[in-house]
């Protein structure tokens, strides 16, 4: 079998989660992957990041925020799917053992799995907060049972891309994610792809865990740095710039 | 006249009439038995007729070519002779005295699949020996014949095991979170679905499938996606779903059975058995470890190759052997007649 696939990872800062998830990796059952790990450039990550791992590291000059990094990790792939890991997250060992096992059998140019959703409680420590992305599998939920649909994304805002697969073609054809878009990026690009006749399948294994609200996380800082009306303005950007391809300046005021 | 009628049964001249059930009465692997019958028989140069009584069967495949009449079409087109066999199922019994107070002379063949139906339709005190004069009677299990025997000890009983067609043997993929659910009553399927989710409800959304109506290589094919099986019918007499999705390497979890059937080795049971309420445990178990990837397949393989042990060679050689002792049970009788009445 050869290598079809390529995990990348951004960081754009240091935290200890980061060896779980490398841990994660090399605890693969099947070993056919690639590893790109796109590192911000700056000297004591990177010095730090290669003291934990020998994974190839690509360095990011100028923007660091997570779409850029990643944008930067699919240009530098050179398999035909690809992963992206947050570096809190952590994938189950079965994890590229099932893209290929169902990749075989079914259609797709996205592939979200059955995900656990922690969260972090202070008295208890991390907490299944909830399952996400099966509810694809029950009958009737979407005209095609098992791949999402464009109505049930855009009604229910329920569309989870935690770790998702990606076909690096369908990924750069689409326009990939945007990052003048700084939050509701993945549903927006879901949106789109969906809206441009992509299919997006859920695989129904548990494959990955993320973590929601880590301290100085992406998302945590949005949620603090971020008015409520600025969120809810994102989410309606969202709705708006799917159907464009490309990453389009946006008008903040 | 009696030589003429010997003469014909040893020729295959006679009829053979096959009373088709109507099919929301029996499952769909019932059906197929009695139509796998019947196109066996004419294979092997038989005069086969089928007839039903309501509801023309429709969709019936590699079957078609048999002749299928409605009963008052069959008596019209055909005059029921002492050469001729009609096999009528156990559920149908009763039909079989209509017929003899018709005074319809043919040898009457109990096709009897399921012990539950044996005294479905009967009156206080019948008996099929005695009240309706069945000498012979085809069963799909050795123990199913034993059992009737018990109760009607005049009776011949000869074994036919149903086939498991080689198709089973294609091993399911179990890639869809989906269970495949036999329930011989549909209610029961429903309740035992109601119970799990709400037992389990963060499983609420694993489908359960219900295969009614299929033909058997839609069914086969749909089967393929299964991941697991839940069987409920403690009445099961022979099992052929079991069978077809042990033969598929599917997990099977099934309803104790009342009665052991033939081919279950009590040292080494096939599947995992237990009452309605463990097998929602077991269920919910076995598809958390299935999501996890956690659930090791070998423990659970199969001990037998069913498709191998119940073919269609097997299946047409024990019908054979049945007609063989059929035809000559009937010739002997109908010499002691021409005996007695000196003809």
């Amino acid at each position: 079998m050869n290598k079809n696939i390529t995990i990348i990872i951004p960081v754009h800062e240091y935290n200890d989660y980061i060896r779980n998830a490398i841990k994660s990796i090399e605890e693969q059952k099947n070993n056919q992957y690639d590893v790109l790990i796109v590192s911000a450039n700056k000297k004591p990550l990177i010095k730090k990041i290669k003291s934990i791992t020998s994974f190839k590291l690509i360095v990011k000059d100028g923007n660091t925020d997570y779409v850029s990094m990643v944008n930067e990790g699919v240009l530098n792939t050179k398999t035909d799917y690809f992963t992206i890991l947050e570096y809190d997250d952590i994938l189950y060992p079965n994890f590229i053992d099932n893209f290929y096992k169902y990749q075989k059998e079914f259609e797709f140019d996205m592939a979200l799995h059955i995900c656990k959703e922690m969260v972090l409680i202070e008295e208890k420590g991390e907490v299944l907060n909830a399952i996400k992305n099966e509810f694809v599998w029950a009958m009737g939920r979407t005209t095609n049972v098992g791949y999402w649909d464009f109505e049930n994304v855009e009604k229910s805002n329920n569309y989870y891309s935690a770790n998702a697969i990606y076909k690096k073609s369908a990924y750069v054809e689409s326009g990939g994610l945007k990052s003048n878009i700084k939050l509701w990026f993945n549903y927006e690009f879901g949106l789109r792809f969906l809206n441009l006749g992509y299919k997006i399948f859920v695989i129904p294994k548990m494959m990955s865990e993320h973590h929601i609200n880590r301290e100085g996380s992406y998302l945590d800082n949005c949620s603090k740095n971020m008015q409520a009306d600025e969120q809810k303005f994102y989410l309606n950007t969202a709705k708006k710039e799917y159907m464009f391809t490309e990453d389009r300046e946006i008008n903040y005021n | 006249m009696m030589d003429k009628y010997i003469e014909k049964i040893k020729n295959k001249e006679n009829n053979i009439f096959i009373f088709q059930p109507n099919a929301i009465n029996i499952s769909s692997g019932m059906l197929n038995y009695i139509y796998n019958m019947a196109y066996c028989l004419d294979k092997e140069g038989y005069n086969v007729i089928m007839f039903y009584e309501k509801n023309k069967p429709t969709n019936r495949g590699k079957y078609s070519h048999i002749e299928l009449l409605s009963l008052a079409e069959m008596q019209v087109k055909y005059k029921v002779n002492a050469s001729d066999f009609m096999i009528i199922p156990e559920l149908y019994i009763q039909f079989v005295g209509e017929l003899l107070k018709n005074k319809i002379p043919c040898e009457f063949i109990i096709l009897a699949q399921t012990q539950d139906f044996m005294f479905e339709n009967m009156e206080y005190g019948q008996r099929w020996d005695i009240t309706f004069n069945i000498r012979n009677v085809i069963v799909n299990t050795d123990w199913y014949g034993k059992y009737i025997k018990g109760y009607f000890p005049n009776v011949e009983t000869y074994t036919v095991n149903p086939q498991i067609p080689e198709y089973f043997s294609e091993k399911a993929k179990k890639l869809h979170p989906y269970v495949a659910i036999f329930a011989k009553k549909q209610r029961d399927g429903e309740l035992f679905t109601k119970k799990f989710f709400a037992k389990h409800p963060h499983l609420a959304w694993i489908a359960f499938k219900a295969f009614g109506n299929l033909d058997r290589k839609s069914y086969n094919e749909e089967l393929n996606e299964c991941a697991f099986a839940v069987c409920l019918d403690e009445n099961n007499t022979f099992g052929t779903f079991p069978l077809e999705v042990l033969s598929k390497n599917i997990l099977l979890l099934g309803q104790s059975l009342k009665f052991v059937p033939d081919w279950m080795d009590m040292n080494n049971i096939d599947g995992i058995w237990g009452n309605d309420e463990e097998l929602i445990d077991y269920l919910e178990k076995m598809i958390t470890a299935w999501l996890y990837d956690d659930y090791d397949d070998s423990q659970h393989l199969p001990t037998q190759n069913y498709t191998e042990l119940y073919s269609e060679e097997n299946f047409i050689h024990q019908l054979k052997n049945a007609f063989e002792a059929i035809k000559n049970n009937r010739i002997n009788f109908l010499n002691k007649i021409k005996a007695n009445t000196n003809e």
